[in-house]
């Protein structure tokens, strides 16, 4: 192997398992969103990870990544739709010369677990109450608007890219849009019902499963450390050689000062030390550092993480307080604390990391200068503009021709069983065959059940075999 | 006093109760989560293409225990309420006479 094809080799190895990390997040997500939402919609909710990661992936197949990452101009992909193996197997050749030292496939699987875990991020604000087949639409739909944002932003030549945006794995292509797009959908579809009183005051409608909700948030970290390091898109980084496992470190600490800063906020000023609101300072933390991780030092990654917790603790109150029902936070998660990490590593960018990296310069905090800073706004204002756009535009016109709400009725029974027609967990609400309350579980049918089992365990007497087969 | 049961949808739980202290101001409530049927049977639920028939659905069973002068009220308030204009489902209501009903916290016997 030529030296080259080494470099390929290695590359490729970190880059698909980085995004097999990535594609774990949607775990993460399944069991985040069912835990904080209620028993009679948990199946529905686990389960829509796996159908918008299904939608998601074909529809990047045919469009998105040739959108995304295909050869083409500043602000669209123009080549490489549906691509086929001859396509896909090239090393830095188009139509996909975006990648110059992993296979197309290798940069193709890294970046649609990345249009999933965004969209994942929509539907948790619109949880509980869309209907099915909304997830179908408005996830191509969506897939198709991401795609195109990470062109801007990611491929070289695009446009905020030429301007030096520095976000180094999507706290604004990934976790703004997602949030983005939620907020437009959860403004579309109004409130659960029960979310608000005839005052206007918000109940609150308490997850049903914590230790799920800390499991899913567990397993988001564990999915951050091929989503940021991974970014790097190879072994090296400007002549650094390993510098993903700097960037995992800069992901750590700031995941590490969230968690501390979203319970110690969340005690001082809800007076609670609650754990939903530690796992919402973890995630924010993480999603602040996304686009920060590869260009600041250790100390700035800590202050950005406890801020993005302080942001979520104090946003998820106040987005309930304009009327926003968003059931698991996205809006202050995904979308404010996107912000700030888009808007902190435009202040606290290191030159000489800005360098490494090779992308836009150091923040004003090390130069003085407020041109990163100005550009990482102008990024959220563009992408911030065309994203709910398009978001809000769509829903709007699904809205008005077929409805994207569920009948009230369905939405009080639950979408487990009236979607789907079976609760995520049934015995918590009727008997089911063979299962308590039901004949083989009374007194006569336990006498019947133990007449089966001693029918199964019944085994004929074992036969020697004849010494003559032996010897044969 | 009066025992007043019912058993009602489980949607409609805080409606009933909401009604019987504004209707009545009688304050004070039992609820117990049952399942049971009335003339419909049950329903069919489905799962991996196989019907399921349970002849049971999620209800609730409240108790309310009211003075005499009060019991035909709350129970009309309660039937009222309980009403959901679908074709059935809606449960049952009735009262019993019910003797030494001893407030615990006093030692107070009601009557």
């Amino acid at each position: 192997m030529t030296h080259s094809q080494l470099i390929v080799a290695v590359n490729t190895v970190w880059v698909v398992v980085a995004a097999v990390l990535v594609m774990f997040m949607q775990a993460g997500f399944a069991f985040l969103e069912a835990g904080l939402t209620r028993m009679k919609n948990a199946a529905h909710i686990a389960g829509k990870n796996v159908l918008i990661f299904g939608v998601a992936s074909l529809v990047y197949w045919l469009v998105g990544f040739g959108l995304a990452f295909g050869d083409g101009n500043g602000f669209v992909g123009t080549h490489g739709f549906a691509p086929s193996f001859d396509a896909l197997l090239a090393v830095g050749k188009a139509p996909y010369e975006a990648f110059t030292t992993i296979p197309g496939a290798a940069g193709w699987l890294f970046e649609v677990v990345f249009a999933g875990v965004s969209l994942a991020i929509v539907w948790g604000a619109m949880a509980e109450r869309a209907k099915l087949w909304v997830y179908f639409v408005f996830g191509a739909i969506f897939t198709v608007v991401y795609s195109l944002v990470s062109h801007w932003v990611w491929a070289p030549g695009g446009w905020l890219q030429r301007f030096g945006m520095q976000d180094f794995a999507g706290s604004t292509v990934v976790h703004y849009q997602g949030a983005l797009a939620a907020l437009a959908g959860a403004l579309l579809l109004g409130a659960r019902i029960g979310k608000f009183g005839h005052d206007g005051r918000a109940n609150a409608i308490p997850g049903h499963n914590m230790p799920y909700a800390v499991l899913g948030t567990l397993i988001l970290w564990f999915g951050w450390f091929g989503f940021n390091p991974g970014s790097t898109l190879g072994v090296t980084s400007g002549g650094h050689v390993g510098f993903f496992g700097y960037v995992a470190l800069t992901t750590n600490l700031a995941a590490a000062a969230g968690g501390v800063g979203g319970i110690c906020v969340a005690w001082l000023v809800l007076r609670k030390p609650d754990v939903s609101m530690m796992l919402n300072g973890v995630l924010a933390a993480l999603v602040a550092v996304t686009a920060a991780c590869g260009f600041v030092a250790p100390w700035a990654a800590v202050v950005i993480g406890f801020v993005a917790a302080a942001v979520a603790v104090v946003a998820v109150p106040l987005v309930e307080r304009l009327g926003i029902d968003d059931p698991i936070g996205a809006v202050a998660v995904h979308g404010l604390a996107g912000v700030w990490g888009t808007l902190a590593t435009g202040l606290f960018a290191v030159p000489a990391l800005a360098a490494t990296v090779g992308v836009g310069r150091g923040g004003l905090l090390y130069t003085g200068s407020p041109y990163q800073l100005g550009v990482q706004a102008l990024g959220l204002v563009a992408v911030g503009a065309f994203t709910f756009t398009v978001s809000f535009g769509s829903l709007w016109a699904l809205k008005r021709l077929w409805g994207i709400r569920v009948e009230p009725h369905v939405e009080t029974a639950g979408l487990d069983v009236a979607e789907h027609g079976m609760w995520g967990y049934p015995e918590f609400y009727i008997p089911v065959p063979g299962g308590y309350g039901t004949e083989s579980h009374g007194h006569l049918g336990l006498a019947h059940a133990h007449a089966h089992a001693h029918a199964h365990v019944s085994v004929p007497e074992p036969r020697l075999a004849p010494a003559a087969d032996v010897a044969g | 006093m009066v025992k007043v049961e019912a058993v009602v949808v489980r949607e409609r739980v805080e409606t009933v109760i909401d009604a019987v202290e504004e209707e009545t101001g009688h304050v004070g409530v039992t609820v117990v989560e049952a399942i049971g049927h009335g003339r419909e049977r049950g329903v069919t639920h489905e799962y991996r293409g196989r019907t399921f028939e349970s002849r049971f659905l999620p209800k609730a069973h409240l108790t309310f225990v009211v003075e005499d002068a009060l019991a035909a009220r709350v129970a009309a308030a309660i039937a009222d309420a309980a009403r959901t204009g679908h074709s059935s489902g809606d449960g049952l209501s009735w009262t019993s006479p019910v003797s030494n009903v001893v407030h615990h916290r006093t030692g107070e016997r009601l009557r």
